[in-house]
């Protein structure tokens, strides 16, 4: 049973493409996007939130690793850990999927991708599925969007 | 508005005590305060208990177990500044005149290894989104990216506190480090290291909360106490969202509380004798000198350099070793600091003793987010014995 699963599941959605897009929302009053998709704006209370897709690029902005497991995180160790700035402004706090995270650059360019992880000590507790941000190569400029990925987590 | 005055003060060290109970810890700390504020059964009118896991009606079973019942006993949790948040209870209740004699207490017993706070939904947990000390880590990045400072400050950092934990009986950690053994003690998350990460571990402090004009003399004033929660839109803030901007500046909740604390007791930072500061790891508490007005932004490694925040310096910040050296019991800390001010501003601090301590501040910053300010006074007519460090 994957008690985790809906939650995550409804952040991350498929856009017109078929890609897989994290799913946040937008408030014209404030004028400011939010992740996940609240009903109310969390930074003015406005009540005019609407679905919005948010970027799937950005620049790495904060990065660390954590090194054991968590009470509660069922999946492998090390694993990336940080805050990407997406190309709209939003920071979000997101997985780090690099073979060295400590390594990135402040300011990297970053792209999307989509993790599996256990969702629980079993075998048959099945996975949940979660963002993360792997380093944005050259060699795949033209594929800027994400793509199911079933490794889980750092390499 | 009545003068508040803390009549009296007791503590159980901090540290780990094996099957002592929170219940037991805090009856301690309770008995030592009530017994030097002199205060017994029947002539206090109300109990604020500040504990983060300490479960349901954890003040009623201190309470109960000293037969001091009858009165009006609430809990507060307030993460780290649940002390502090209790302490305003306490004091607007004097100061409005509802109550006289007030008692304050902070009590916990934290869950050993890496602290699963409710806070987080178990997705976040699975996710590996809920590891605190990983945030914690990403706070100290960005302060060395803003502000310039490196992992030796880190470092620095946990050498001057611990070093004043030598001198603090009720302490820990009793010994002093270098920068080299703090810099090769395990990496935790990079950028920080296990000894610049204060230990979660057990204790109680309590404080009996009086009117001035009825407190015994030479007792320690309250100038003012003020409690603050953050202001939406810092994406590393305490109050641990998934999302921030990147634009706009937003005033973090511990320059909120400080702000108001400052204004309230009519004094500024350059008024301050001595400071103990929220310091649960290294970078959270350099990062709180300019939040509190204390120094600008990046003149951090300056001050360390010449000491000038540690005991003998112009400013001594956490002359007790800070949660450090003392470890950290959530809702015990606040008013453990508040102890720590009340013995340096009535003289009694021996070897740690800021010289001419008249005027403290505690302050406190957590999850929450929750920023607690107290700013204390010694009694005008007590001159403390300042020794020379």
């Amino acid at each position: 049973m994957a008690s985790a699963g809906p939650q995550t599941e409804s952040m991350i959605i498929r856009n017109g493409d078929g890609q897989a897009v994290l799913l946040g929302g937008f408030s014209e009053q404030s004028q400011h996007s939010h992740f996940p998709r609240a009903s109310v704006c969390p930074y003015t209370g406005a009540n005019d939130v609407v679905d919005h897709e948010l970027p799937s690029t950005g620049v790495l902005w904060a990065c660390t690793v954590v090194n054991s497991a968590p009470p509660g995180y069922f999946g492998p160790v090390p694993y990336g850990f940080g805050v990407v700035q997406l190309e709209d402004g939003l920071r979000i706090v997101t997985r780090i999927a690099a073979d060295d995270p400590v390594s990135l650059q402040i300011g990297q360019p970053m792209r999307l991708i989509i993790e599996d992880l256990p969702a629980g000590a079993d075998q048959d507790a099945g996975t949940m599925q979660i963002w993360a941000f792997a380093p944005a190569s050259d060699d795949t400029a033209s594929d800027d969007t994400a793509s199911d990925n079933t490794a889980s987590g750092a390499k | 508005m009545k003068a508040v005055a803390l009549a009296g003060v007791g503590m159980f060290p901090f540290g780990r005590h094996g099957d002592l109970t929170a219940t037991e810890m805090g009856a301690t700390a309770l008995q030592a305060a009530l017994s030097e504020a002199g205060v017994h059964r029947g002539e206090f009118q109300a109990t604020f208990c500040a504990t983060a896991y300490g479960g349901v009606a954890a003040g009623h079973r201190v309470l109960s177990s000293l037969a001091l019942t009858g009165g009006p006993i609430i809990d507060v949790e307030a993460g780290c500044a649940s002390g502090g948040a209790a302490l305003g209870l306490g004091a607007a209740a004097i100061q409005s005149g509802q109550y006289d004699t007030v008692l304050v207490l902070g009590i916990e017993k934290m869950p050993k290894g890496m602290i699963r706070s409710s806070f987080f939904p178990s997705w976040m947990e699975t996710a590996g989104l809920a590891a605190t000390p990983a945030y914690f880590a990403l706070r100290a990045q960005r302060l060395m990216i803003e502000q310039g400072m490196t992992s030796h400050d880190l470092a620095d950092l946990v050498v001057k506190n611990r070093a004043t934990g030598v001198l603090n009986p009720t302490a820990m950690f009793r010994s002093a480090v270098t920068r080299e053994q703090v810099l090769g003690s395990k990496l935790v998350c990079d950028p920080l290291h296990l000894w610049m990460l204060c230990s979660p571990n057990e204790g109680a402090a309590a404080v009996v909360l009086q009117r001035a004009d009825l407190a015994p003399p030479g007792s320690v004033r309250l100038l003012a106490t003020s409690l603050r929660s953050h202001l939406p839109g810092s994406v590393l803030d305490e109050s641990t969202p998934l999302c921030g901007l990147s634009e706009g500046e937003i005033t973090p909740p511990s320059t909120l509380a400080a702000e108001d604390a400052y204004k309230r007791a009519g004094l500024g930072p350059a008024d301050l004798d001595l400071v103990e500061c929220q310091d649960t790891d290294a970078a959270r508490e350099l990062m709180t000198w300019p939040e509190l007005g204390l120094c600008q932004a990046g003149q951090q490694t300056q001050i360390l350099a010449d000491g000038s925040f540690g005991l003998g310096g112009r400013l001594p910040v956490n002359s007790s070793g800070g949660l450090l050296s003392k470890g950290e019991p959530l809702g015990a800390s606040a008013l453990g600091q508040i102890v720590e001010l009340v013995h340096q501003l009535r003289g009694e601090a021996g070897h740690r003793q800021v010289e001419a301590a008249r005027v403290g501040l505690a302050h406190t910053i957590g999850r929450g987010a929750n920023a607690s300010v107290t700013i204390l006074q010694a009694e005008s007519h007590a001159r403390p014995r300042g020794h020379k460090n």
